[in-house]
C-alpha cells in the first residue's frame, strides 16, 4: 500500500524527477538537482558554524587562547573579499596547507611508500602453499613488468624487444586492474540504483 | 528487417532503451524476489569472526563518515556493523563524524538498528560532527577530549559519561572503524590511527574503491573490510538479519548479469560489422 508519509513522498518525487534526466535534461531535474545542492550546502554552512562555536568559540571563552590563532588564520581567509587586504588570505590559507602537510608528511612514506615496497617483496616460492607460490610469482612478475611499461625516459637496452615483451606483460596486469575497478564500479553504481529503486518501490509505492 | 538494421540495433541503440530495459531488469526481482544463493566471502567472515572475537570491555572507535553521495552503499554496511556491535553486550562504542551529514545518518541508524539495552554513556557515546579533515583524525586519535571540546554531540560533558573517563586517545581503544567515503580517508586513517598506533583498523569502503585498498590489506595496514552491498548481504546472512543489503542481491546478480550480454552483444555486432567492412 502506499505511504503517507509526507517525508518519503517529497524523496519519491525528488527521485522521479532526477531520474527523468536519463530521458532528456528538463525543468524537473534541474529543481531537483538545485534543490540537493542547496539543501546540501545549507546544512553543511550550519554544522560548520556549529562545530566552530561548540569546539572552537566555547574553548576560547573559557581562556583557552591557544584557539585564537586558529581563529584569527579563519578570519584571514575573508580578507578575499577586499582587493587591498586579499594578500592576507594568503597566511589563512598557508596555515591549513603547512598544517596537512605536514601531519600527511609525518606518516605518508611509511604508509604508503616503504611498507607497500616491503609488501611487494615477497618470496617466490611459499613452501607448502601452492596458490600461495603462484599468488606471489603473478605479484612479483606483475609489479615488475608494470613498472617496466611506465619508463618512457630512455630506450631499455641491450634488448629494446625484450624489454617492449616485458612492458606488454604489465599491459596485460594493467587490463586485468581495470578489469577488477570496473567490475566494482558496476557493482557500487547498481547499488545506488538498487537503493533509489527499493525506495520508491518498497518504501513508497509498499509493493 | 534486414541483416543490416538489426546490427545497427544492437551496436547504435538509443541509450534511452538501455536505461529503460535496466530498471525493468532490476525492479523485477525486488518485487518478484528468487532468492539466488549467496555465499559467504572472507571479507565479512573475517569481519564478522573479529568483532565476535572482541573481549568483553572492549573499546571501538567508531568514524562515521556517513554521507549522503555514498550512504546508498556505504550505508548497508554500516548499518549491519553498528547492529553487530550494538548486539555484542560487552562492547563499547565511541563514535565521531568527519562529514557533516554524520549525525543525520547515525540518528537515522541508531532508530533503525536499536541499542540492545546499550545505555548511553556507559556503553556509547557520539561525539558529533568534527570538521578538519586529516588535523581532525590526528587530533582525535591524540586527544580525544581536546579534539571535540570536552563535549559530546548533544553538548553534554564528557566528565558526565562514564565510557569517557577511560578514554583519551587512539592508545586506549582495542579496534578502530572507519566509513569512508572515498579512498583519501582511508589513506588518512592508516596515517593518524593505525600506523603511529598500531590499532587494528577494518573499514567499510565504497566498492567502487576496495580495488585501491588491497595492497594495504596485504601489508598488514588494513585488517579487512566490507566494501559492497554484496559483502552487507553476506554479513547480514552471517548474523541470521536480513536487511535491505540480502533483499537487493538477486537485483544485483540480474543487473550483472544484463551488463555482461549487453558487452557481449556489442561486441559481437562489432565484429560482425568488422567482418563485412561496415566498420574498421
Amino acid at each position: 500500500m502506499i505511504t503517507t508519509d509526507i517525508g518519503i513522498w517529497i524523496g519519491a518525487i525528488l527521485t522521479i524527477f532526477v531520474f527523468s534526466f536519463l530521458y532528456k535534461d528538463n525543468k524537473f531535474f534541474r529543481f531537483a538537482e538545485y534543490t540537493v545542492v542547496g539543501a546540501a550546502m545549507g546544512h553543511v554552512l550550519i554544522m560548520n558554524v556549529n562545530a566552530i562555536i561548540q569546539i572552537g568559540w566555547a574553548q576560547l571563552i573559557t581562556g583557552n587562547y591557544i584557539y585564537l590563532i586558529a581563529f584569527l588564520g579563519g578570519l584571514l581567509l575573508y580578507s578575499r573579499f577586499w582587493k587591498k587586504y586579499a594578500w592576507l588570505m594568503r597566511y589563512g590559507i598557508a596555515i591549513i596547507i603547512g598544517t596537512s602537510t605536514s601531519l600527511a608528511v609525518r606518516a605518508a612514506p611509511k604508509a604508503e611508500i616503504l611498507e607497500q615496497i616491503k609488501g611487494s617483496m615477497v618470496p617466490l616460492l611459499v613452501p607448502g602453499d601452492a596458490f600461495g607460490t603462484i599468488n606471489n610469482i603473478i605479484i612479483v612478475v606483475f609489479t615488475i613488468a608494470t613498472i617496466l611499461y611506465f619508463i618512457f625516459t630512455m630506450e631499455l637496452r641491450p634488448s629494446p624487444k625484450i624489454a617492449d615483451k616485458i612492458g606488454r606483460v604489465g599491459r596485460i596486469g594493467l587490463y586485468c586492474a581495470l578489469g577488477y575497478y570496473l567490475g566494482n564500479t558496476v557493482m557500487t553504481r547498481f547499488t545506488f540504483l538498487i537503493d533509489r529503486l527499493q525506495y520508491l518501490l518498497l518504501s513508497w509505492l509498499g509493493l | 528487417m534486414s541483416r543490416r538494421n538489426i546490427l545497427d540495433i544492437l551496436t547504435d541503440a538509443d541509450p534511452r532503451w538501455i536505461y529503460l530495459l535496466c530498471l525493468t531488469v532490476l525492479s523485477a526481482p525486488l518485487i518478484f524476489p528468487v532468492g539466488l544463493p549467496l555465499v559467504v566471502g572472507d571479507n565479512a567472515r573475517g569481519f564478522y569472526t573479529y568483532i565476535e572475537s572482541l573481549p568483553e570491555g572492549s573499546k571501538v572507535a567508531f568514524s562515521w563518515g556517513a554521507d549522503s553521495m555514498t550512504w546508498m552503499e556505504q550505508g548497508l554496511g554500516a548499518t549491519v556493523i553498528l547492529k553487530h556491535l550494538m548486539m555484542n553486550p560487552g562492547i563499547k562504542i565511541v563514535a565521531f563524524s568527519n562529514m557533516a551529514q554524520g549525525p543525520l545518518y547515525w540518528k537515522m541508524t541508531l532508530e533503525k538498528v536499536g541499542t540492545y539495552g546499550k545505555e548511553y554513556g556507559v556503553d556509547y557515546v557520539y561525539l558529533g560532527y568534527l570538521p578538519g579533515k586529516e588535523a581532525m583524525f590526528a587530533a582525535v586519535a591524540a586527544d580525544v577530549w581536546g579534539a571535540c571540546g570536552g563535549k559530546d554531540a548533544y553538548g553534554k560533558s564528557l566528565e558526565d559519561l562514564p565510557l569517557m573517563s577511560d578514554i583519551h586517545s587512539a592508545n586506549d581503544f582495542d579496534l578502530y572503524i572507519h566509513l569512508p567515503n572515498g579512498i583519501d580517508p582511508v589513506m588518512i586513517s592508516i596515517r593518524q590511527w593505525q600506523m603511529p598506533y598500531e590499532i587494528p583498523f577494518y573499514c567499510i569502503p565504497l566498492g567502487a574503491v576496495q580495488s585501491s585498498l588491497v595492497s594495504y590489506r596485504k601489508t598488514g595496514q588494513i585488517s579487512g573490510w566490507i566494501g559492497s552491498a554484496r559483502e552487507a548481504a553476506e554479513y547480514e546472512l552471517l548474523m541470521n538479519s536480513p536487511g535491505l543489503a540480502l533483499s537487493g542481491m538477486d537485483a544485483q546478480s540480474f543487473g550483472h548479469i544484463f551488463i555482461i550480454v549487453l558487452i557481449i552483444i556489442g561486441n559481437v555486432g562489432y565484429f560482425i560489422k568488422k567482418s563485412r567492412g561496415i566498420e574498421k
